[in-house]
């Protein structure tokens, strides 16, 4: 494949000198999981984002599943989610024990529609789980309101939220927790998976912290306190995001670089290609950060085909809204429930983007999909 | 000399290189999680383990858990699992909402007691999880035979025991699916979390694999047929448990070798101290776990000589927290709680030289003198 949709080599290597120190001190210890490498990680999270406690785990999808846990939703709470984002939104609730609610998105920002939410409020709703997805930050401001309103928890769904704020607040900051995953591909990223969660509440933060070693506590006589899952960060991650983490506004910065560039050559292709946009209210008071640069296209489909003929990889986020999944099917929904969801499921499809990448690059990846259209190069 | 429990130093000590290898080459190929090292490990789990397949998983505990879901058991069931054991086995349970009826064991072994689960299965019981612990091995024979005569099915955590063999057969095969750890300090332990689940069964190896993966079938992304998780195995891990593996026979010796010499040297000690059975060749010696009343004063001489141990476990699972519920006492579990109050390890792996074991023997020679 000429272009993947993602790949690492150059960074892999100029990274190396950085990250070589801090396996070389796992070498010595001999501290593989939940180590010493970790709980640095976790402290230089809390400095990174402002949070009081960080805990890191094994992946972003456990980080879910524990803050839900830790927050006490458990059968019989609903917790109203977007049907459009990565499936870990939904089936973290679903292994808590509760039931996701639906609601649809803002057609423009891809993030949770917030006037609908009120609609789906119930006595049983417990909690909201945004989504801050692809590049920005949900409204949170709206969705704070809607929670005092009616008495209920935020639980962010920050997975891809790493440098994102709103009026200085970090993404996983606005809600009582959030969560961080590393998964490779993410701004933040390892050699792995690897997750954390994110709060100012010490009480989520103690009872994430045994969620995810067998429910036991920190330097405790091993006691099974909660009942516990075991998914613990490796050392080996952690050194690698400690790496990543030096250099991570820098890199943000080569996104926002690459971001521009297909900005300026897509916009010429409208409408049959819509390029991402900001919410409406984007102001000084939120930060972005552009982890994936999805945009919308006639003929979806037939145009990610042409892609990866001229070897350019694509990925489809999503093909499917999670509402129409088939393992949610008992939950009741149908096409048509959830329109914006179901039509950018028709629509969208996500460039290559990632620290190796190259302006030249974007410029074929450009020229391939302006061939598509008859456009020309 | 200090010699700890256990060295996680000296196990990877001339690994060095080899791992920082590893972890640039998986980086350059970007081929991270689930991809070439990992299915080149199943393949060789599922040929040691003489099942049909293997299904690597993030760790030991998420195997189990994927296994007890695969085999359907969810809210209202019930599954009978030892009292004496690391609590991943009852959490397990208990994270699929169904309820662990804890069982006492066997006072020689440490195992599950066939007996005292045959009086505790009830119209819920679902399935059976014995527990090969330590060095010890669950009766698979018996307990396969009460599970089949009473509809249940069989979740063996081998977790501990990959190399073992049972009547002929590997440990982890011998139920309808079972699970090993890669956990550092296993014997066939890695450079990070890492679990398999392995089963002959078909459908039960299909479900384990797309619930790893969030219910996707590894062929259409994005697609989830299963309320699925993120149970996955990185490369990396993989990687260096294959190279491990080239020399886990030796290991395995050694562990072997280090266990007679335990044993040979308290042989006459049994009136102080009921020691491990030594099970012969099938037998993987993963902890020298021996019996003592004098429990605390030993560890605690053994400890001023500069010799490590460990305690598996301090308290019977019923009597946790987490378990408090159902309103067991100790003496619900009376072999559990002798286990609890009399079991130490030995400090015991293979790079421990011949010099460390023979101050081991000492100390605790000297202890009963």
């Amino acid at each position: 494949m000429s272009i993947p949709f993602f790949s690492c080599p150059q960074f892999a290597n100029n990274q190396w000198p950085r990250i070589e120190p801090r396996i070389d001190s796992i070498l010595q210890s001999g501290m593989f999981t939940n180590g010493p490498l970790t709980r640095e990680l976790e402290g230089a999270l809390c400095e990174y984002t402002g949070a009081q406690h960080v805990v890191c785990v094994g992946n972003g999808t456990n980080a879910l599943i524990f803050m839900l846990l830790a927050a006490g939703i458990g059968p019989g709470d609903e917790v109203i989610v977007p049907c459009f984002t990565f499936f870990a939104s939904a089936s973290s609730i679903a292994h808590a024990g509760a039931k996701p609610v639906f609601v649809d998105i803002d057609p423009v920002t891809y993030n949770i529609d917030v006037d609908q939410v009120r609609q789906l409020i119930t006595p049983h709703t417990k909690a909201i789980m945004p989504v801050h997805l692809f590049r920005q930050m949900a409204d949170m401001r709206a969705l704070r309101a809607i929670s005092e309103e009616f008495g209920m928890m935020i639980l962010e769904d920050s997975a891809e939220g790493i440098g994102m704020s709103l009026d200085g607040v970090h993404a996983g900051r606005w809600g009582r927790a959030g969560v961080l995953s590393f998964f490779p591909t993410k701004t933040l990223g390892g050699f792995g998976d690897g997750g954390a969660l994110l709060t100012d509440d010490s009480e989520i933060a103690q009872n994430v912290r045994m969620l995810c070693d067998n429910g036991r506590l920190p330097g405790g006589s091993g006691e099974t306190i909660l009942v516990g899952y075991n998914d613990k960060m490796d050392d080996i991650q952690a050194a690698v995001l400690l790496s990543r983490l030096e250099i991570l506004d820098q890199a943000i910065k080569n996104r926002a670089a690459l971001t521009a560039a297909y900005d300026a050559f897509l916009e010429k292709l409208s409408p049959w290609i819509s390029t991402p946009k900001l919410s409406f209210d984007a102001n000084a008071a939120m930060v972005n950060v552009d982890y994936v640069y999805v945009i919308e296209a006639e003929n979806r489909g037939a145009l990610a085909k042409h892609l990866a003929d001229h070897e350019i990889g694509v990925e489809v986020y999503y093909p499917m809204p999670l509402h129409l999944q088939p393992c949610f099917n008992h939950l009741g929904y149908k096409t048509g429930d959830f329109p914006n969801a179901e039509n950018a499921c028709q629509r969208t499809v996500a460039l290559p983007l990632y620290p190796d990448l190259t302006l030249d690059q974007v410029e074929t990846v450009c020229s391939t999909i302006s061939d598509f259209y008859g456009m020309g190069g | 000399m200090e010699i700890k429990y256990f060295d996680y130093n000296a196990r990877i000590s001339n690994d060095h290189d080899l791992i920082k290898t590893i972890i640039q080459e998986v980086a350059i190929s970007g081929d991270f999680i689930l991809k070439k090292h990992v299915e080149a490990f199943e393949k060789t789990i599922a040929e040691k383990a003489e099942t049909k397949y293997a299904i690597a998983t993030s760790n030991g505990s998420t195997a189990l858990l994927l296994s007890l879901k695969a085999l359907g058991v969810g809210r209202n069931d019930e599954v009978l699992t030892p009292a004496h054991s690391f609590a991943a086995s009852a959490n397990a349970i208990a994270a699929c909402g169904a309820t662990p009826v804890f069982v006492d064991v066997d006072i020689s072994s440490g195992t599950m007691d066939v007996e005292d689960a045959r009086k505790k299965i009830t119209p819920h019981t679902r399935a059976v999880l014995p527990v090969h612990l330590h060095s010890d091995q669950a009766d698979m024979k018996n307990i396969c035979r009460l599970a089949h005569d009473n509809g249940l099915q069989v979740l063996e955590d081998s977790a501990v025991c990959f190399g073992a063999r049972q009547e002929g057969k590997t440990c982890g095969s011998l139920g309808d699916i079972g699970v090993f750890s890669f956990f550092p300090i296993k014997p066939a332990g890695g450079i990070g979390e890492a679990g398999v689940i392995v089963t002959d069964n078909d459908e039960l190896a299909r479900t384990c694999r797309w619930l790893r993966n969030h219910g996707q079938d590894g062929k259409t992304r994005f697609l989830h047929h299963l309320i699925g998780f993120n149970a996955r195995m990185d490369d990396i891990v993989a990687s260096y448990l294959l190279h491990r593996f080239e020399r886990l026979d030796g290991e395995f010796k050694r562990r072997r070798e280090i266990a007679q010499k335990y044993l040979s040297a308290f042989s006459h000690l049994s009136q102080q101290i009921d020691l491990p059975q030594d099970l012969g060749a099938d037998q993987l010696w993963y902890t020298f776990v021996l019996r003592s009343d004098a429990r605390e004063e030993l560890a605690q001489h053994l400890k001023e000589r500069g010799i490590g141990t460990h305690i598996h476990y301090p308290n019977p699972l019923p009597m946790h927290s987490a378990y408090s519920g159902a309103g067991h006492v100790e003496s619900d579990f009376p072999n559990s709680d002798n286990w609890s109050r009399r079991s130490l390890a030995l400090p015991l792996q293979p790079e421990l030289a011949d010099s460390a074991i023979d101050m081991v023997i000492n100390g605790v020679l000297a202890f009963y003198k």
